[in-house]
């Protein structure tokens, strides 16, 4: 087992040692690290297995949009399923089983699932199974109520307390990455009652993930500052650990804020969860972008990630998510990706760039690693044989890399503001011009102006 | 739906605190109006698209019948008066 975690870097408390098991195995991880993260830097790549046909899977991004490492943490009647691995903060003993296999994560009989794949397609007609009619009750039933869902959830009684609790404000300022947190700041040196709320434990967003300077310091150490004196304030209430998900009518908003979940023996005196009900006069939506990967053959694999979480498990969590790592990109990011992998001594094999040329300013400064533009990345090498340290690329031209690639890092689509986890997806969003179909002919909202 | 509905007596709250109770337009007939006017009180009802009167009962606070004048597709409330404020906009029958 290799260590992928860094000798320096990373918002992670190293003095802190916590350990934590993953499907029997003890492994070691620090305060600060998600659980994701810490079983990157274990070189546990594998986390899941998918839904229907059992294929592996392993963690994509380093944050709330998670699709595929999805777990159980604990166990007992507090066992809670299909956690996202990259939004679990880590805790001393905390104990994660992965779902949906038997009988292992490694050797998942399941699997055969997907070799049968051809007949078992989207329209595959589960009738069939009703033949003869006494197999029904006694296998089909079984067996298909088996396979159906990733987590079990618990039979047993919660024994944890939730509660609910309104709260009020002049502002409510929804994400603390660096416009949330500039946000926040202003309205609260100018008196104003703030909330700002943040799924994260750590505020700060993407400040957090960057290698670049604010102000001459470095972007998490500036984060921490703003923080600091946000925390001074006394007309600033800072809510980590909330999610904002929902935006309902006379500026009411919902949220969840996981109080006790990071914690190894919760209080009995302290609530697990409390659903908050806040009414603000005003709000900033300022929760971010989330990254599209780039489609190809093969993405599924574990090992293939989007760059700006290879770029968050580096700088945030100091973890290289591999030693060798290739690039597909379309954009900048990709290029500031491998200047953020190279300069913590991560081998960049390769910069595969979509486009007919790049106009990044960063493009030149790569030469020493091969630089192919124009190409579409046709995935890692199919399913069994051929060469598998090969990219293929389009037109069959291969790229061929010495050692083992086994990280493939795909770069950023165009940003899109998809106010995830605001629940205002398809709901008005007092934006001008945004296509919600609340705006005016003259380009204004309908109903809500005051929301920036 | 308004989330807070200002109560007059009790000031802006929760609309979780108080219970819809129908439309507010229709008096009540006489006790020896028709059959026909009894019949139209109890069973026929607009169905508006827009602004409507209602009546809510403001149950975990002053327990008063209050009157919302709300717009039903926008959601704004207009404004909220106690029942018996409450001025029918139609000539009453």
């Amino acid at each position: 087992m290799t260590s992928y975690r860094l000798g320096s870097g990373g918002a992670i408390n190293r003095g802190q040692s916590l350990s934590f098991t993953f499907d029997g195995p003890t492994y070691k991880g620090f305060e600060g690290d998600t659980l994701a993260s810490a079983l990157l830097a274990n070189d546990q790549m594998l986390m899941a297995r998918s839904f229907k046909y059992h294929r592996p899977r392993g963690v994509v991004t380093a944050g709330s949009a998670e699709p595929n490492a999805l777990m159980t943490i604990g166990s007992g009647a507090r066992a809670e399923p299909n956690a996202r691995a990259t939004v679990v903060e880590l805790y001393n003993g905390l104990a994660a089983t992965s779902q949906n296999r038997w009988p292992s994560l490694k050797r998942d009989f399941g699997a055969v699932n997907d070799l049968f794949s051809p007949f078992l397609g989207a329209g595959f007609y589960y009738k069939t199974f009703m033949w003869p009619g006494v197999f029904w009750e006694k296998l089909y039933e079984p067996l298909i109520r088996r396979a159906a869902g990733l987590g079990k959830i618990a039979m047993q009684a919660d024994p944890d307390r939730y509660e609910k609790s309104w709260a009020h404000c002049d502002l409510l300022v929804i994400g603390a990455g660096p416009a949330g947190l500039m946000a926040a700041l202003a309205a609260g040196r100018a008196g104003v009652r703030v909330i700002l709320a943040d799924e994260g434990f750590r505020l700060g967003g993407s400040l957090l993930s960057e290698s670049a300077a604010v102000g001459g310091r470095p972007a998490a150490e500036f984060a921490a500052e703003v923080v600091e004196e946000l925390a001074s304030l006394p007309n600033v209430t800072l809510m980590p650990r909330t999610t904002v998900f929902g935006w309902y009518d006379d500026m009411v908003f919902g949220a969840v804020e996981r109080v006790q979940k990071h914690v190894a023996s919760p209080s009995p005196d302290l609530p697990m969860e409390r659903l908050w009900r806040i009414v603000a006069k005003q709000a900033i939506l300022a929760a971010g972008a989330e990254e599209r990967p780039i489609v190809f053959g093969g993405n599924d694999k574990p090992g293939v990630m989007t760059a700006g979480a290879a770029r968050t498990y580096l700088n945030r969590y100091g973890v290289a998510v591999g030693g060798k790592v290739a690039i597909f990109t379309n954009g900048g990011s990709g290029y500031r990706t491998a200047a953020d992998l190279v300069a913590q001594g991560v081998d960049v094999t390769a910069i595969i760039d979509a486009r007919p040329q790049s106009a990044d300013p960063d493009a030149g400064k790569h030469s020493g690693h091969p630089q192919r533009f124009g190409h579409r990345h046709e995935g890692p090498a199919p399913h069994r044989g051929a060469d598998r340290r090969a990219l293929r690329l389009r037109g069959g031209d291969r790229l061929r890399c010495a050692g083992d690639v086994r990280r493939l890092v795909t770069d950023r689509a165009p940003d899109v503001p998809t106010r995830r986890q605001t629940g205002l997806v398809g709901r008005e969003t007092g934006i001008p011009g945004a296509g919600c179909g609340q705006c005016l002919r003259d380009g204004r909202c309908r109903r809500r102006p005051r929301v920036a | 739906m308004a989330s807070l509905i200002t109560c007059p007596h009790c000031g802006t709250r929760p609309k979780e605190e108080f219970s819809i109770r129908g439309a507010a337009a229709p008096k009540r007939p006489s006790p020896t109006a028709k059959d026909e006017a009894w019949h139209r009180y109890v069973y026929v009802r607009d169905n508006p698209k827009g602004r409507y009167e209602e009546y809510w009962h403001h149950e975990a606070g002053c327990r008063r019948f209050l009157v919302v004048e709300r717009d039903n597709l926008t959601h704004e409330v207009f404004g909220v008066t106690d029942a018996s404020q409450f001025k029918r906009a139609g000539a009453a029958e």
